[in-house]
């Protein structure tokens, strides 16, 4: 298979599934006929891709104005950044460039409350469960983020939580606010796993590039939470 | 037929584009006319149709063997409301992104009716 034909089971695979038989077809066509048009067929299967995302995030009534890729998206930069934030400051506990609490307040804002505050507002938006469910675990989840962030200060630096304790509570408000099959709640020991596993190779592991090793776990629970938010099935929409 | 939400330059063009063309229309031939991106024209094409404004069905082409093109045309009332909304908007002419000519004139904004 070429890769456009890759891009394209992954546009069909991805699409609801009333819908997958039809946009098969239709797309291999246009695939196969692009030439006569003067489109590249990669064009046409990026295309393909691109609106099996945009449909399964578009805006319904009584979504409100969160589309989950986007805000999630928006989570990981924030990650990514407090990855390179440490990087350059020190590793875990910072220099004396910005002093001690500055550092941690500043890591904890970028690395975990600012994400648990994403993963609360598309909750909040696009979960299928009550507002009686959501509200409290998704409140629950910003305040175990600032408290996790901030543990360095009140735990001392030695004893900072494991890495995997924020993303497997952000995974368990993804399965609590969401409804799907229980089989579901397996992706729950994802982050401690992959916590594990850059356990046992942090030992080879530069250590320049520890902090980003260390937040692996959470990038895996926003992706984890994000497929489970799109493949749960919605809410009835109010409004036509 | 139900109203469209969100009325964007994009959508505008799509509509016209069907509304140039009799009879059923290849999606992909709309990609062509617009100039505008197939990541843009599908999720149109599909929201047109599940808000009743066109059908689609199979190109049952025996030329064509293999997958099945998908042809998009109005439908009655979609023909109606599709030329009342391109009447609403101002539209200019500009270089088709497809051919990098002088191509299609492209939606440029809602608001009042401008008559030349």
């Amino acid at each position: 298979m070429s890769l456009h034909e890759h891009v394209l089971a992954l546009a069909v695979a991805w699409s609801p599934a009333d819908q997958r038989t039809t946009r098969r077809e239709q797309w291999a066509a246009d695939v196969r006929d692009a030439h006569e048009l003067g489109l590249r067929p990669g064009q046409v299967a990026r295309g393909a891709l691109l609106t099996t995302i945009v449909r399964r995030t578009a805006r319904r009534p009584g979504d409100g104005p969160v589309a989950p890729v986007i805000v999630v998206a928006a989570a990981v930069v924030s990650v990514l950044v407090a990855v390179a934030f440490e990087m350059r400051l020190g590793g875990h506990f910072g220099s004396g460039q910005w002093g001690w609490y500055g550092f941690i307040a500043v890591d904890a804002l970028l690395g975990s409350v600012l994400p648990a505050l994403a993963v609360a507002a598309v909750l909040v938006v696009r979960g299928t469960r009550r507002a009686a469910v959501t509200a409290p675990v998704t409140a629950l989840l910003v305040l175990a983020a600032v408290v996790v962030g901030t543990a360095p200060v009140w735990l001392g630096p030695t004893l900072v939580p494991g890495d995997w304790i924020l993303p497997t509570a952000g995974l368990a408000a993804f399965l609590l606010c969401t409804a799907g099959p229980g089989a579901r709640w397996a992706a729950i020991v994802l982050p401690t796993l992959l916590s594990v596993v850059t356990h046992q190779f942090a030992g080879r592991i530069t250590v320049t590039w520890l902090p980003f090793v260390d937040h692996l776990p959470a990038l895996l629970a926003l992706v984890v939470g994000t497929l489970l938010v799109l493949s749960s099935p919605r809410q009835e929409a109010s409004v036509a | 037929m139900e109203p469209l939400q969100r009325i964007t330059a994009p959508t505008v063009d799509v509509l016209t584009a069907l509304l140039e063309n009799d009879g059923p229309v290849w999606g992909l031939l709309v990609v062509k006319e617009t100039g505008r991106p197939t990541g843009t024209v599908y999720p149109i094409l599909e929201r047109l149709e599940e808000r009743g404004w066109v059908e689609s069905s199979w190109d049952d082409d025996p030329d064509h063997r293999g997958p099945r093109r998908r042809l998009y045309a109005f439908t009655p009332d979609g023909r109606a409301a599709a030329q009342d909304l391109r009447r609403s908007w101002v539209r200019t002419e500009r270089p088709s992104r497809a051919t990098g000519a002088t191509g299609p004139a492209r939606a440029t904004r809602v608001g009042t009716v401008v008559t030349a």
